[in-house]
């Protein structure tokens, strides 16, 4: 029936909050309390009538009844705990009055009061009880010392008695206090504790986490660079071990043409010498694999690089193609940049040949440019030459990509491919404009913060 | 030129010997020519051992690089850690063109790198060229002094 009751001030849920959970304990022990109350009023009243400091008690019950509803619908454990702890003050005051003040037994009773609060309320109620119950202790104590006729006067109770309560209660609640104060400290630093160990312990998952990610960008970036070589190994095993069988049979089918001279006719010596083309091409095409694979693969040092004086050098190295050309290559202004400075020359070489390459101009011209774009260098290489169909802008970087038949233009493709590697190797981005029949301009870019 | 000029090819492969053999064959200048199958081959022939007891020391040493067992850059180095054999010129012949390759080759004192080009003429004249250098503008230091 107890159940029955409390489940209708405080419902039974079953993950409830410990604060529910400590509420439907209250909430038993104020029934109990209430049921003893009516019990004891029947028996002061009806039976022992002559006792009539019992009458006042029976009276708890409508307050306890007040503070039941009060927790319905506060649903504050520490309003009704305050509550309760008062009560239970307000009962025990005119009784202790009434018994022996300062002597009597109640005031020892009343040391439950701030227990009750304290498990209950937490510990701002039970300090707020305890200083409450000093108080009193300390107003029996006035009230004793200036009567006119002191308990101790109206009793037997000896002095040391006198002393020896005095004393007792204060101990006690002295002894409460620090006991409630300990208690929370303890219970306090066991929480800063437990958050400190939580906090470590998530740490050392944080750092568990970024050794293990580090770990496996350490195995990717392993691995990346194991490919990365295994590629080029296999770039110059295929290239070197190609070759050979390659130049057996180019060199045979030769030494057949000139050996067999009178035997064999016309046709044959065509046959001959489209399978030594073919032999010779792709021996340059394996050749050009291993220099596109090669490209920015050597660990140069990066430096400060005066781009004129790389331009310079080129021109003077392709003197006889401009001879023979009748071409010029023109630039003002050169920056001084950091970049790879052998790489960037094999850039402009790449460039500046195929412009040259790929121009039916009477004087073939290249123009270079350069240009500061914030945190970029930009070059730019123009040429008066045929031009590109802008439709192949991209395809044009690919490798072995080439966009002419081989009578009309030699070459396997290769150039603007590295040079496209290369400018990636400096950060930067390699694109170009072209008009059909007019020229081409090729940018590239150069990162300015290379390190 | 009374005597045929000694040419030791250290080659494994049999394309290449043959090639080799015919362009020294067109070539003007009377030789002989030597082959080692391989590096321990050719160190045997070079140090005079087993059934190379008798074999001449040779004028020129024409070096493949990749053979199996010995390297030819080991057996390059062999050549010139020798008192006797170091001061012979050693013409590296092979297709690789990898720096590297070229650098070491170098490093270990070969007299020149040539790569095999994939043209018979082509190769033709490279041979001729190198009979041209060695056996007519290069002096040779005399065989006798050194033994």
């Amino acid at each position: 029936m107890i159940n029955k009751v409390v489940s209708y001030f405080v419902p039974e849920i079953p993950d409830a909050p410990e604060d529910e959970k400590k509420g439907r304990i209250v909430f038993s022990l104020i029934f109990i309390v209430t049921l003893i109350a009516i019990f004891l009023w029947f028996v002061t009243h009806f039976f022992l009538s002559e006792f009539d400091n019992g009458i006042s008690y029976p009276l708890i019950i409508l307050p306890c009844i007040g503070l039941l509803f009060l927790y319905k619908y506060t649903r504050s454990l520490e309003w009704v705990a305050t509550g309760l702890v008062t009560l239970c003050f307000v009962m025990l005051i005119p009784v202790t009055h009434n018994s022996g003040g300062i002597f009597s037994d109640d005031l020892l009773w009343m040391i439950i009061a701030p227990f009750l609060a304290f498990l209950i309320g937490g510990k701002r109620i039970g300090l707020i009880s305890s200083v409450f119950y000093l108080g009193v202790i300390g107003y029996f104590y006035y009230l004793e010392k200036n009567a006119v006729v002191t308990y101790f006067e109206q009793s037997n109770i000896s002095n040391a008695d006198f002393y020896f309560s005095s004393i007792f209660f204060l101990v006690t609640s002295l002894l409460l206090i620090l006991w409630i104060y300990e208690t929370e400290k303890s219970r306090y630093s066991k929480k800063i504790n437990e958050n400190r160990k939580l906090l470590e312990q998530q740490k050392e998952k944080l750092e568990e986490e970024v050794a293990k990610r580090t770990q496996s960008l350490k195995v990717s970036n392993e691995s990346l660079q194991r490919s990365n070589k295994d590629l080029e190994q296999f770039a110059y095993i295929a290239s070197h071990d190609l070759q050979e069988p390659l130049r057996m049979v180019g060199n045979f089918v030769q030494l057949l043409e000139s050996e067999y001279q009178e035997e064999l006719d016309e046709d044959a010596k065509t046959y001959i010498n489209f399978a030594v083309d073919g032999v010779n091409r792709m021996s340059n095409l394996i050749d050009d694999l291993l220099n596109y694979s090669r490209a920015g693969r050597k660990n140069l040092p990066l430096e400060e690089c005066n781009v004129a004086a790389v331009l310079d050098k080129k021109k003077e190295d392709l003197n006889l193609v401009l001879k023979q050309k009748k071409g010029q290559i023109i630039y003002n202004k050169m920056p001084t940049i950091l970049c790879y400075e052998n790489y960037l020359s094999i850039i402009f070489n790449n460039l500046i040949t195929n412009g040259l390459k790929y121009n039916q101009s009477e004087i073939p011209t290249i123009e270079i440019g350069y240009k500061d774009e914030g945190e970029y260098h930009v070059f730019s290489v123009k040429d008066n030459g045929i031009g590109i169909n802008m439709e192949y802008k991209n395809q044009i970087f690919e490798i072995f990509k080439r966009l002419h038949r081989k009578e009309e233009y030699s070459g396997t493709g290769i150039g603007l491919a590295i040079v496209q590697k290369l400018v990636y190797y400096h950060k930067g981005e390699v694109w170009l404009d072209s008009e059909e029949g007019k020229g081409t301009t090729f940018f590239f870019s150069v990162f300015k913060g290379l390190k | 030129m009374g005597l045929p000029v000694e040419i030791l090819l250290v080659e494994d492969n049999e394309g290449d010997i043959l090639l080799t053999k015919k362009a020294f064959k067109r070539g003007k200048i009377m030789n002989q020519l030597h082959v080692a199958r391989d590096g321990e081959q050719a160190l045997e022939f070079l140090f005079k051992r087993g059934k190379h007891v008798d074999a001449p020391t040779p004028d020129l040493i024409l070096l493949d690089l990749n053979m199996p067992k010995l390297s030819g850059q080991e057996v390059l180095k062999r050549i010139k850690e020798d008192e006797d054999l170091k001061s012979i010129p050693v013409i590296i012949l092979t297709t690789s063109t990898a720096d590297e390759d070229i650098l070491k080759s170098y490093q270990l004192q070969a007299s020149s790198y040539i790569r095999k080009p994939v043209d018979f003429k082509q190769f033709g004249e490279v041979i001729q060229k190198l009979q041209d250098y060695w056996f007519t503008i290069v002096k040779f230091p005399n065989k006798e002094e050194l033994d």
